[in-house]
């Protein structure tokens, strides 16, 4: 399975076909300073710390995103760009006990498009980008031969989905802001995507 | 197009999120400085602490929780929320102002700005926020003004979203 055609659920629960695509390139970079930063100004709201943080992301991340050691992910519908995510595979390590000092494929940065979020448009325009974008990060880390894991730090309204769906909240990192930190066992990251990779359903 | 088998599985978690999630959002990217741990607030306007001290108090008081107890039941650090109360100064941990948010149920993006860790180009709210500050004192049991207070402040916050 390459992951390559999906499927999203739009605002009225139709299916609409969507791509993940495996590299960020400028011009996507573009659109989404342009359209993603123009909705979440909109009001005349002026840039928070946190956008321009994003444009801080940006730059760094057209420079890593290319690396071998990071791989950018895209989730495309109808030629918007609906979520980024950067995936690191080299620099982290495991943190659960059980898995402790082990490879994992690291989300460094995972966002869906602002009217693709609840908490700023309800209904959201397309629900399963979020989803996709773990898929991906779960398929990037068994081609890396890491078995599936893979952690994150969530953000706070983010968080009890990380719960829902089965990774392991090691709670507030203090390196992060107090961001909760998660992760995913290979266990955990097959039961998650249940027959996607395995090419039947055992979950 | 996907092949059936992976297409029911996005589909089925496209609806899992529509129940379920509110956000999806991961990376401390997302969350201020990308790699240093530079406090992000950006206006140090004293009132602005003052009212998301208030409002904070006044809503844990109408509940009639500790502080103990609401920083159990918020996930959020004990020290930070006595600050946050005490310290009209102090700055709160963003990931705090989202947990209260959440807590307290009312919309994210006017409580950052009322706690300074958002730009506020926004004039009517930090002058409401003073009226509702105003109109507080820090009995223990919330009078009727104070509860009035803290109901049109809410309902205030909400409009804005």
């Amino acid at each position: 399975m390459n992951l390559s055609s999906i499927v999203l659920l739009d605002a009225g629960g139709r299916e609409a076909a969507a791509e993940i695509e495996w590299n960020i390139g400028e011009a996507d970079l573009d659109q989404w300073q342009r359209d993603w930063s123009g909705r979440r100004a909109q009001g005349g709201r002026a840039r928070s710390p946190q956008e321009h943080a994003h444009w801080d992301w940006r730059r760094s991340a057209h420079a890593r995103a290319g690396s071998l050691s990071h791989s950018g992910v895209l989730v495309r519908c109808q030629g918007r760009v609906e979520g980024l995510m950067l995936v690191e595979t080299a620099g982290h390590r495991c943190q659960l006990p059980d898995q402790a000092g082990q490879h994992l494929a690291y989300i460094e940065y995972l966002e869906s498009a602002p009217w693709n979020r609840k908490v700023i448009q309800d209904p959201p325009q397309y629900r399963g980008v979020g989803s996709a974008l773990l898929a991906a990060a779960i398929k990037l880390s068994l081609d890396e031969g890491f078995k599936g894991r893979f952690g994150l730090h969530s953000l706070p309204q983010a968080a009890a989905w990380y719960t829902h769906i089965g990774l392991t909240d090691m709670g507030p990192d203090a390196n992060a802001r107090s961001m909760h930190y998660f992760e995913a066992t290979a266990e955990q990251a097959r039961r998650f995507a249940g027959g996607l990779f395995s090419g039947g359903s055992r979950g | 197009m996907a092949n059936q088998s992976s297409n029911d599985w996005f589909v089925g978690m496209a609806r899992r999120e529509a129940d379920f999630a509110a956000d999806f959002g991961a990376g401390r990217h997302q969350f201020g400085e990308p790699e240093t741990e530079a406090p992000i607030a950006v206006e140090s306007d004293p009132h602005k602490n003052v009212v998301f001290g208030k409002f904070v108090q006044l809503s844990r008081r109408r509940q009639g929780l500790s502080r103990e107890r609401l920083a159990e039941r918020a996930d959020i650090d004990l020290g930070d929320l006595i600050e946050i109360e005490e310290d009209a100064s102090h700055i709160a941990e963003p990931r705090t102002v989202y947990q209260l948010a959440e807590y307290f149920d009312v919309p994210t993006r006017p409580l950052l700005q009322i706690a300074g860790l958002t730009v506020a180009r926004d004039s009517d709210l930090l002058e409401e926020g003073v009226r509702f500050a105003a109109r507080s004192g820090s009995m223990d049991v919330l009078t009727r003004d104070e509860r009035q207070a803290l109901e049109a402040f809410v309902a205030y916050l909400e409009a804005r979203e």
